[in-house]
C-alpha cells in the first residue's frame, strides 16, 4: 500500500515536472511570455503586434523559454517550437483560418 | 453612339472585374510573399482582396495579416489565399450586421470589429444575427447613446464567452436572454466580467446554466456572481493575484494587428496554461 502511495507521488512528480507550464503576464508597460518547454532546441513567438514576425525567445536558467513584447495591446500569438507550430494551452483563443487557432492575450 | 456604347461596355467590365480593386502592395509584403513561393496571379490576388477591402471600408490590416501569419506558420500559398477570403467574407458580415446597430461610423467600426472577432472566436453567422435581433427590439425603448453601449457591451461578452471556448448556441442564447431581461450596458459588462473570472476555472457552460437560472429569477449583471457563488458547485478562482482589476480589452479582431480600433479596457483574465505552479507572481498585471 505504501509503496503504491510512493510510486503515484514519484510518478506525479515526474509528470507535472514534464509537463508544459505557459502563461503571459502584463507588466507595466510590456507583455511577459513565458513557457516550460525543456526539450525544445529553438522556441520562437509570433504575434499580431508586429505582424507575426518569428522571433527566437530565450532560455532562462529555470528551463523557461521567455521573451517580452513591448506593447500592452489585444494580440493573437503563437510559437514554433523546433520548426513547427505549438499552440499551448490558452483560455482564449480563435480561429486562425488555416485549420487551427491561435491564442489571444486580452490585456 | 458605337463609341458610347463601346465606352459604356468598358465601363461595366471595368466595374465588375477584380483587378479595378488592385492596390498597390508594400513592397516588404511583396517580398515575403515571393520568398514564400507565391504565384504572380496569387500576388495579383491578394493584391484584389486588399483594394477590395479598403474599398468597402473594412480594415486591410486583417487581410495583410493574415498573409504574414500564414507565412509564419509556412502555409501553403493557396490556403493563404482561401482564408483571405474568408477574413474579408467575416469582415463584410460583420460590419453589415454592425450597420443595422448604429449610423455612426466610429460605433459602426467598433462594433464592426467586436462582431467580427466574435465571429473568428465561433459565435455563428446565425447566431450574431440573432443577438442583432434582440438588440434592436430593445433600440425603440432607448436612448441612442445607452443602446450604442448596451450593443457594444452585449457584442464584447458575446465574443468573450466564445473565446473561452463556449458553444456559439450557448452564448447566444445567455446573452440574447439579457438583452430581452432588460439587462444594462453596466450588467452586461458586469456579466462578462463574471465569466472571465469564474470562467477560468470552472466549467463554462455549466456557469452558463447558472447564469441564466438566475437571470430567470430575475437577477442581474454583478447578483448574478452572487448567485453562482451559492450554487454549491466550488472551484472558486483561488489566487486573485492572477487577476487585476477592471474588464477585459475591447478590441477586435486581434489578427488584424492595428485596426481593432478600439479602447482597451482594465486588466481582468487569467490565461494559465496547464501544468503551471498555481501561485501568482504578484505583480502589477493579469497572467494570460
Amino acid at each position: 500500500m505504501m509503496k503504491s502511495v510512493w510510486l503515484a507521488l514519484l510518478l506525479s512528480t515526474i509528470l507535472s515536472g514534464c509537463a508544459s507550464s505557459h502563461f503571459v503576464e502584463r507588466n507595466q508597460d510590456t507583455v511577459l511570455f513565458s513557457i516550460r518547454l525543456p526539450d525544445a532546441e529553438r522556441v520562437q513567438l509570433a504575434s499580431s503586434t508586429d505582424n507575426f514576425a518569428l522571433h527566437d525567445i530565450i532560455k532562462t536558467e529555470s528551463g523557461d523559454w521567455q521573451a517580452t513584447v513591448g506593447s500592452v495591446q489585444e494580440l493573437a500569438y503563437f510559437y514554433v517550437v523546433d520548426g513547427s507550430v505549438y499552440l499551448p494551452d490558452c483560455q482564449l483563443k480563435e480561429t486562425d483560418d488555416f485549420g487551427s487557432e491561435n491564442c489571444l492575450f486580452q490585456p | 453612339m458605337k463609341y458610347l456604347t463601346f465606352t459604356f461596355v468598358i465601363i461595366i467590365l471595368l466595374s465588375v472585374s477584380p483587378a479595378v480593386f488592385a492596390v498597390e502592395l508594400d513592397p516588404t509584403l511583396v517580398q515575403a510573399m515571393e520568398t514564400s513561393g507565391f504565384s504572380a496571379e496569387q500576388v495579383q490576388q491578394v493584391e484584389n482582396m486588399v483594394g477590395a477591402a479598403q474599398q468597402q471600408g473594412l480594415p486591410t490590416g486583417a487581410v495583410v495579416g493574415k498573409v504574414y501569419e500564414g507565412i509564419a506558420k509556412q502555409v501553403d500559398p493557396d490556403r493563404i489565399v482561401q482564408a483571405l477570403e474568408r477574413v474579408s467574407s467575416r469582415y463584410q458580415y460583420g460590419y453589415q450586421l454592425a450597420s443595422t446597430l448604429s449610423k455612426k461610423t466610429r460605433e459602426r467600426f467598433r462594433l464592426g470589429n467586436t462582431i467580427t472577432a466574435g465571429m473568428a472566436a465561433g459565435l455563428t453567422r446565425q447566431d450574431a444575427e440573432e443577438l442583432v435581433g434582440e438588440l434592436e427590439a430593445r433600440a425603440a425603448r432607448m436612448k441612442q447613446n445607452d443602446f450604442y453601449r448596451l450593443a457594444e457591451k452585449t457584442m464584447l461578452t458575446a465574443r468573450d464567452f466564445c473565446r473561452r471556448g463556449t458553444s456559439s448556441e450557448a452564448t447566444a442564447d445567455l446573452v440574447g436572454k439579457a438583452v430581452r431581461k432588460d439587462f444594462s450596458a453596466k450588467d452586461m459588462e458586469a456579466m462578462r466580467n463574471s465569466f472571465g473570472q469564474y470562467g477560468a476555472h470552472r466549467s463554462r457552460e455549466s456557469l452558463v446554466k447558472e447564469y441564466g437560472a438566475a437571470m430567470d429569477q430575475g437577477l442581474k449583471g454583478k447578483d448574478l456572481e452572487g448567485h453562482d457563488r451559492g450554487a454549491g458547485h466550488g472551484g472558486e478562482p483561488g489566487g486573485s493575484n492572477e487577476s487585476g482589476a477592471g474588464g477585459n480589452a475591447d478590441a477586435g479582431d486581434s489578427g488584424s494587428g492595428n485596426d481593432s480600433g478600439n479602447d482597451g479596457g482594465g486588466a481582468g483574465d487569467s490565461d494559465r496554461g496547464h501544468g503551471g505552479d498555481s501561485g501568482g507572481s504578484g505583480r502589477g498585471g493579469g497572467r494570460h
